[in-house]
């Protein structure tokens, strides 16, 4: 046996355990082509990418609001204080609701054990980046609200919250359908909060993850199936600059952050630019690299103004190292991302960077 | 392309894509969608292609990078607490139940995975591999080399002898 030949028999097991045969995968690349096709003709035109949203209207969780409850998300709702927490928890508990959802579809076999790790911390980001939108749209029966959004990049959240003048429908708010970039993967929405005959919603787009330039324009345009389109405010803008020199630094192998191990392996790092955002940061570096290590290295340290320190190493799991392009000089490049999970790095407070002894001040 | 075309993309290379899309989602539901936009972006690609080679590398390459974006998404992370938090994979089985992914796979990191999934089964060199992942030859090999060694090291407990491995991989 040699390894050639284990590889084959691990993949020779999980082979062909796709869900859908070739003729499903052939009719469904076509109806979403033609999707696309009818989008294109159909005067909204950008899109290359027809979109449709689906909706997963679900029952109205009645929660009782707890006396532990650490969000303040009333700047996310706009309302007063005591609804929005409710708001909060309600959203808290539906995302929980989500995950449980997801872990009961996995089929648990007998003895093993669920692991939910919702935290709130991980659920701040929500609010940190929430950006306010407030706008109301009449529809004759109902009234549309949306009341603000989050998007990370990669995912859409939207609040809104629908008044109907006549009944509540069997499924309020699943009338509105936020389109994306495309429909694969699965899209969510649920009814949170009801008060009166308006019915509070949070929504999350999924999979609608930009590739190319022309997805990026998910950032700027959401529209909605009615027909209506906004284009949010852009308030949030990253923290990006350059530094030519270089830095001489030593870094950690990412392999081992969760370790805390530090590689004391050291490299010419010429800083290209770093963005950091809430959600973490990206980082572009060139790497005179004599090591096969150094395109999986990683800075550790963000000071705030306060003078704390955050401890990037305390950022575990989902850090991805990106791609490094060699050339023949003997340097790459190399991007970086970290802090992505669901930690927070708030951008405004940030007065520098330190990748071990070196700090970077970033200049108003 | 054309739909026969597609067609025939399809029968010829979807499980590679799918295959490859495992190696990063290791959720036979999120590879099916990657496959699926992978061959919607074929479809609808302009470009032209020199030969077959050249699709099957370019199906890789869209594939990765989709699987990579998937990775990245928060929704992602959040809806998979199970495997993240257990490191627990499974397959629902339509007619069996659930399968459970074989233990070396799941052991593998996916970084690895897909470098050993590359060279050893779709038999792409290290610098095609590299190529293939936009990364360095010297970081392919690294990739697998470590893959390599985990393979070792897995089989070597299954097995109580660490010796024995040595000679194998």
């Amino acid at each position: 046996m040699n390894c050639k030949k284990i590889v084959n028999n691990i993949w020779s097991e999980i082979y062909d355990r796709s869900y859908r045969s070739d003729d499903q995968t052939f009719e469904k690349v076509l109806e979403r082509a033609k999707k696309v096709e009818n989008k294109a003709h159909g005067g909204r035109g950008k899109r290359k990418f027809a979109a449709l949203i689906a909706f997963a209207a679900a029952a109205v969780i009645t929660v009782s609001v707890g006396a532990a409850f650490n969000f303040d998300f009333i700047s996310l709702f706009g309302m007063g204080k005591t609804a929005a927490e409710k708001e909060a928890y309600m959203v808290r508990d539906w995302l929980m609701d989500l995950q449980k959802e997801s872990i009961s579809e996995i089929n648990i076999p007998n003895g093993a054990e669920a692991n939910y790790n919702y935290t709130e911390k991980e659920l701040d980001f929500i609010q940190s980046m929430f950006r306010e939108l407030d706008q109301s749209f009449d529809y004759g029966d109902r009234i549309l609200h949306i009341g603000g959004y989050v998007y990370d990049g990669l995912v859409l959240y939207v609040m809104y919250d629908v008044t109907y003048k006549g009944e509540i429908p069997d499924s309020p708010g699943s009338e509105f359908r936020f389109s994306a970039e495309d429909d694969s993967g699965s899209n969510n929405c649920r009814p949170i909060h009801t008060e009166g005959k308006t019915v509070y919603c949070f929504g999350r787009t999924y999979a609608e993850i930009p590739e190319d330039k022309d997805n990026m324009e998910i950032m700027t345009c959401i529209t909605l199936v009615e027909g209506f389109e906004f284009t949010p405010n852009e308030d949030y803008k990253p923290i990006s600059f350059n530094v030519s020199q270089p830095l001489n630094t030593e870094v950690i192998r990412l392999d081992e952050i969760n370790k805390k191990t530090v590689d004391n392996s050291e490299a010419d790092i010429y800083l290209k630019e770093l963005t950091l955002s809430p959600m973490g940061a990206e980082m572009t570096a060139t790497v005179n690299w004599h090591s096969e290590s150094h395109n999986e290295t990683l800075p550790l340290y963000v000071t705030y103004d306060d003078g704390t320190v955050l401890d990037l190493s305390e950022y575990t799991g989902n850090v991805d190292t990106g791609t490094g392009v060699g050339n023949s000089s003997g340097s790459f490049e190399m991007t970086y991302y970290f802090g992505r999970n669901m930690n927070i790095v708030y951008t405004d407070r940030v007065k520098s960077i330190q990748i071990f002894n070196e700090v970077i001040v970033i200049e108003e | 392309m054309t739909e026969d075309e597609l067609e025939r993309c399809i029968a010829l290379y979807r499980k590679m894509v799918w295959s490859a899309a495992l190696c990063y989602v290791k959720n036979p539901a999120d590879a099916d969608d990657v496959v699926q936009d992978v061959f919607l972006k074929l479809y609808t690609y302009d470009g032209r292609f020199d030969n077959d080679e050249h699709i099957k590398a370019w199906l890789l390459k869209c594939a990765v990078n989709r699987s990579k974006n998937i990775l990245r998404s928060h929704w992602y992370r959040f809806s998979q607490p199970l495997e993240a938090a257990d490191n627990k994979e499974y397959f629902d089985d339509k007619d069996s139940g659930v399968i459970e992914l074989p233990e070396l796979f799941k052991k593998i990191s996916p970084k690895n995975r897909i470098a050993l999934y590359l060279h050893y089964i779709e038999g792409y060199s290290v610098e095609e591999t590299a190529r293939l992942l936009n990364i360095s030859k010297s970081a392919a090999g690294v990739r697998l080399m470590r893959g390599r060694k985990q393979l070792e090291k897995l089989i070597a407990d299954e097995r109580g002898n660490g010796n024995e491995l040595q000679k194998d991989c």
